[in-house]
């Protein structure tokens, strides 16, 4: 079976990651996975650009007649988007994507992400250059850098 | 910083649109490259928004609801895999087809062809031709998305007006107090009070930056 790897590396601005702590950065991640969720639950890429997720061919192949026709929402059984998930490496690097589930959720998981001849690609994570999340998961990750600057600011006037 | 406001400006039912027309960036004192990235921002935003409103059939509009399916359609939709419920996913089509386009001031949002334009205007009822149960999930005249949504707006267009603020580090030159910063950046964020200055600060990674370089950040 082949090593595959579905996993974004999201660095925190250089130049604030003296300002950001552990406790933030894992606020960052568990919002990013679960703004992404939210977002392919509802049938769309949480990847900037890419839309709707491509319909399936034939929903009527997938065991128990379990596939919804539409949102396209990857979820037949749950345990590819329990494997979505995140882990920090100190306080300024986190790494989002498929770090969870068996290796065969892995696998599919890569099928989804680049596409095979076969399948469409559904892409739930950025990890080509240029690509970023969806504005709803910036917008989210925005108000966490600025809340934790907001509560350093108070921290200091009430020193001062 | 001015409040913005977002408005319709019109709405479209041709045949082969069926739009609202909104206005967010009159008067916004920011780059039109600033410009064209808020105007993105704001489109991609209100999208992805109005699909997870619609999934959870919701409607992000204000004042407006998403009657129940009759008996004989909802039986269709359970009887072909589909939820029970009026989140407008049938084949699929109207959902993948909402989109926008950038215009002056703002964005056109809604369907832009010939396939898909009759078909929400059977659900929005821009015409007034239509005798569907009315789940319309972008503005008409007269109307506004809810008030989380139009905050987030606001916020989107308040960053990037932050974000383009022109302090440069001689503006700071003999800043030695809090009063002395105050007065400096209350130049720039005019008819601000300092709670607010702070919140404008603490949310522009760029001025965090710069206050921080110079040592000024504990002034705040």
């Amino acid at each position: 079976m082949a090593k595959v790897k579905v996993t974004a590396r999201f660095q925190i601005l250089e130049f604030l990651d003296t300002f950001i702590d552990g406790a933030t950065a894992e606020s960052i991640g568990r919002a990013v996975v679960e703004e992404s969720k939210k977002l392919i639950a509802t049938g769309q890429s949480p990847v900037r650009g890419f839309g709707r997720l491509e319909r399936y061919k034939d929903r009527k192949s997938y065991p128990g007649k379990l596939k919804n026709a539409t949102p396209v929402n990857l979820n037949l059984l749950g345990d590819m988007l329990d494997g979505l998930t995140f882990k920090r490496k100190g306080s300024d690097i986190i790494r989002i994507g498929m770090l969870g589930g068996s290796a065969k959720v892995k696998e599919i998981a890569g099928y989804h992400q680049d596409g095979t001849p076969n399948m469409a690609a559904r892409r739930f994570v950025p990890n080509a250059d240029g690509e970023e999340w969806a504005v709803s998961i910036m917008r989210k990750i925005r108000d966490l850098y600025g809340g934790r600057l907001a509560k350093l600011i108070r921290q200091s006037n009430k020193k001062g | 910083m001015a409040e913005t406001t977002l408005k319709v400006k019109k709405t479209t039912a041709s045949g082969a649109e069926t739009s609202t027309s909104l206005s967010f960036l009159d008067g916004v004192p920011i780059p039109e490259s600033a410009k064209a990235r808020v105007k993105r921002d704001v489109g991609d935003y209100l999208v992805e928004q109005i699909l997870i409103a619609a999934n959870g059939a919701d409607t992000l509009v204000s004042g407006e609801s998403m009657p129940k399916l009759s008996k004989g359609y909802l039986k269709k939709k359970l009887a072909e895999g589909l939820p029970g419920v009026p989140n407008l996913e049938s084949a699929g089509d109207l959902l993948d087809s909402l989109e926008y386009k950038t215009t002056d001031d703002g964005i056109d949002l809604g369907w832009f062809s010939k396939a898909e334009a009759p078909k929400a205007d059977g659900h929005a009822n821009f015409s007034g031709d239509s005798t569907l149960p009315r789940r319309r999930i972008i503005p008409g005249k007269g109307q506004s998305f809810d008030s989380g949504t139009n905050e987030e707006i606001q916020k989107i267009i308040g960053d990037a007006v932050a974000d383009n603020l022109d302090i440069k580090e001689q503006d700071l030159d003999g800043v030695e107090t809090k009063a002395d910063l105050y007065s400096v950046l209350g130049e720039f964020l005019d008819g601000l009070s300092r709670a607010e200055i702070k919140a404008v600060v603490a949310r522009t990674p760029g001025l965090v930056r710069l206050l921080d370089d110079l040592d000024l950040f504990n002034l705040l």
